[in-house]
């Protein structure tokens, strides 16, 4: 052994270097999410808490109480009551969600044909007690309200939730304008 | 390292010893009781809600009940104990990305060192007993957190074989709603279980 191996082994050299690496690590900045005070947003289209459309023009919700979602839903978790109104017009008397039962498939958005019911990017709302996740009619629009309300919310349908049938339309109108490649030879 | 206090808190450990620089203390200062003199030493600096300071004495006071909850609170142990596929949100929680370390809330693998559970998944009627056993193996204070729709619910299996939410066995304190819930969902909710140890009274003692 020589004599700078053995001043090393005497000194703890290297574990001190180890030791120093480490310190230094303690003053640089935090590479990890500081969550509560930096939020990730969130991945355009994320499901979460639902909310009832309002519609801009009358200020009420665009629900019409025809249960489609209520038939599509997979863990049957919206519960809607119709009455009876002026004129004999059916009229949404409650509309509520059980979230604690949904599953955040969307397909209560995919089946309205009125676009009456979305999915807002909010996710924090857990609570103490049951009862806050049982969602009436009210609280859905407040949620709009708070969340989609504006510019927001019409993008989100056109973006996510435009009937496909457009899509399809496009594409037939699109390759009738273009060259057709046939097998040459046969 | 890293557990973020609230300002005041950090502030008085090494503050005490220069009496009154800081303004905001002469602010918080309380009134002084009548008769006596309103001296440094005789008034007590109130810093938080039910925190006060004898200024040159070095000195905090605080009820039993703030202390105790703030220690229950600043070392919470979850327990890893996955059920279903909200176990593996919980797994990214836990992971070095979301650093939930800085909360004082590392993962324990065993009940009887442990303070909170964390039900994450659906709960089957032949894993129900399974749970409840290993919530009785952990010691009080304990506390329990539904993590998703099935734990808190039942959710979508309204089957012959899920229990339809684990509150019907377990007393649950938080609730957390998703399928499966966001990590960042998860802490929100371990924040509220904070929150509400943090506002216990009594909990320490013979008479809770």
């Amino acid at each position: 052994m020589t004599t700078k191996k053995f001043i090393k082994k005497v000194f703890f050299i290297e574990i001190l270097q180890g030791l120093a690496l480490t310190l230094k690590h303690m003053f640089s900045p935090a590479v990890t999410r500081q969550y509560p005070y930096e939020k990730r947003e969130a991945a355009a289209g994320f499901r979460g808490l639902h909310a009832l459309v309002r519609d801009k023009e009358t200020g009420a919700a665009k629900c019409v109480g025809c249960g489609l979602c209520a038939a599509m839903c997979p863990s049957q978790c919206i519960h809607i009551y119709t009455i009876e109104g002026e004129d004999h017009k059916k009229v949404v008397d409650r509309y509520e969600i059980d979230v604690l039962r949904c599953v955040f498939c969307a397909f209560c958005v995919e089946a309205c044909p009125f676009g009456a019911i979305s999915l807002t990017e909010h996710y924090e709302y857990s609570d103490y007690a049951k009862d806050a996740f049982y969602m009436t009619k009210e609280k859905l629009l407040l949620t709009w309200d708070k969340y989609m309300a504006g510019e927001k919310g019409e993008e989100y349908f056109k973006k996510f939730w435009r009937p496909m049938s457009e899509d399809f339309i496009q594409k037939i109108q699109n390759a009738k304008f273009m060259p057709t490649c046939r097998h040459k030879g046969g | 390292m890293g557990v973020r206090k609230s300002k005041e808190l950090r502030v008085t450990s090494y503050e005490l010893g220069n009496k009154d620089k800081n303004t905001e203390y002469s602010r918080l200062r309380r009134p002084a009781v009548a008769g006596t003199q309103n001296t440094d030493t005789a008034s007590l600096i109130e810093v938080e809600e039910g925190i006060k300071i004898i200024p040159g004495a070095n000195t905090i006071i605080t009820t039993l009940d703030k202390v105790v909850n703030w220690g229950r609170k600043s070392a919470l142990w979850p327990m890893t104990f996955g059920l279903a596929c909200c176990a593996i949100e919980m797994m990214t929680t836990g992971s070095s990305y979301y650093d939930l370390d800085r909360f004082g809330i590392i993962f324990r693998a065993s009940p009887r060192q442990s303070d909170a559970i964390i039900v994450a998944g659906t709960v089957t009627k032949k894993m129900a007993p399974v749970v409840r056993r290993v919530y009785d193996q952990m010691p009080e204070p304990r506390y329990v957190i539904a993590m998703g729709s099935c734990a808190s619910s039942g959710g979508i299996f309204d089957t012959y074989s899920v229990v339809q939410g684990c509150d019907s066995f377990l007393p649950v304190d938080v609730y957390i709603p998703g399928c499966p819930p966001r990590p960042e969902a998860l802490i929100e909710g371990l924040l509220k279980l904070q929150k509400k140890i943090s506002q216990e009274k009594l909990r320490w003692s013979r008479w809770r």
